[in-house]
């Protein structure tokens, strides 16, 4: 099985979507992406920073600011433009699939340029 | 109450490595607590071994992205490494062990060639006396692979976003002197009473599938040392002096062998899914 190295971890594609509308700070970013995946992904802290240390490592997420608030460190994240294509040839990706599944009329135009059929 | 939380928290950062504590410790603390329900005064289970194995990630340098390459070629290392100072810890000729320790020492700063020359001197010098040292041997394998740059013949590309790429140059990073340690232990495990060695053996196995987990370099380590361990009592060879080729098929060197598949294909598996974002 080959699957190609740039294709996102579920986490890794939330965590950008959930960034899409603008920079937030860690408690809302897990809080998002729970909401955003339909609550499959649900991320502790630990596991959120070490997808963002990913990210920011790729340049798809940089810092935008910091702050204290209630004597808490806030750091806010934003997608870079690279972080913005990522996400949304995945989604682009993702979409193309869903629709081989929902779209009979397409799965049949792509099956016939193939000429694959059951014996 | 949330002063009980924090302190609790801070306590278990501990297993976050001090530098990525400075950097982000105040934040990852401050995400915890934003989380926390009122009146909480224990840090969660989910959020605890979260936390206990992502800082054990970032302390085995397990936590920054690599091409499966490079996984492989830093798991390679450290399996060199470990046949090396096994080597050196239980061979009776004094400049054989030498000879491993120098292995060692190039082993540890990258340079495969350099270290494949000691290590085949060592292996030569134990020849007339003894039969074949696999862990020896095995080094030689795997610093060969090293050297020639396996990397490219297994077809592993670097894909975008691997600030690290490309691979080979991260397992050139000097490993740490710790390192140097792998020989006397493996000199006083030889020594050790059966119960201890049991008990060696044990944690190795409990390391290995915790290892698999954490980090893909461990278990591809891992499967070095037992592949040495299984040909060594499986397989002799004596060159000279009339040549001798013993074969002893016996059935714990097949269970060896079957975990050392099974370590390789786990290191494999687990490297394709760590280089993805």
């Amino acid at each position: 099985m080959t699957i190609r190295s740039e294709v996102l971890r579920a986490p890794s594609y939330f965590v950008l979507a959930a960034l899409l509308d603008g920079p937030l700070h860690g408690y809302v970013i897990i809080k998002r992406v729970e909401a955003l995946s339909g609550e499959a992904v649900r991320l502790a802290a630990g596991s959120l920073y070490a997808v963002l240390d990913r990210l920011t490592e790729a340049g798809l997420v940089e810092v935008v600011s910091e702050e204290i608030v209630n004597g808490r460190a806030r750091r806010y994240y934003a997608l870079t433009s690279q972080g913005n294509d990522t996400v949304e040839a995945e989604a682009a990706r993702l979409a193309t699939a869903a629709k081989i599944v929902t779209n009979q009329a397409l799965r049949r135009r792509v099956l016939d340029t193939i000429v694959v059929r059951p014996a | 109450m949330s002063e009980i939380l924090a302190r609790r928290y801070r306590l278990l950062l501990l297993a976050y490595p001090s530098g990525y504590r400075e950097r982000r410790g105040d934040e990852l603390l401050g995400t915890l607590l934003d989380d926390a329900s009122p009146g909480q005064r224990w840090p969660g289970g989910r959020e605890a071994a979260s936390i206990a194995v992502e800082g054990l990630r970032a302390r085995l340098g397990a936590a920054w992205r690599r091409t499966p390459g490079a996984m492989w070629s830093e798991g390679l290392q450290m399996g060199a490494l470990l046949l090396l100072g096994y080597a050196a810890g239980t061979v009776s000729d004094g400049i054989a062990a030498l000879l491993a320790l120098s292995g060692i020492a190039a082993t540890m700063r990258g340079r495969w060639l350099v270290a494949l020359v000691p290590t085949s001197a060592g292996l030569a010098v134990l020849l007339p006396h003894q039969p074949l040292s696999w862990p020896l041997g095995t080094a030689v394998v795997a610093l060969a692979v090293l050297a020639l740059g396996f990397r490219s013949a297994l077809g592993f590309r670097s894909a975008p976003g691997f600030r690290s790429a490309p691979g080979f140059r991260s397992a050139r990073r000097p490993r740490s002197a710790g390192w140097l340690l792998v020989a006397p232990v493996a000199l006083v495990m030889q020594h050790a009473p059966v119960p201890l060695a049991v008990a060696v053996v044990a944690g190795f196995l409990v390391a290995c599938l915790i290892g698999a987990a954490l980090d893909p370099r461990i278990p591809i380590a891992a499967a070095c040392l037992l592949v040495a361990v299984a040909l060594q009592n499986t397989v002799g060879f004596r060159p000279f002096a009339d040549a001798q080729f013993v074969f002893h098929p016996l059935p714990a060197s097949y269970v060896l062998l079957a975990m050392t598949a099974a370590l390789f294909l786990a290191g494999q598996v687990r490297s394709r899914q760590l280089a993805r974002l």
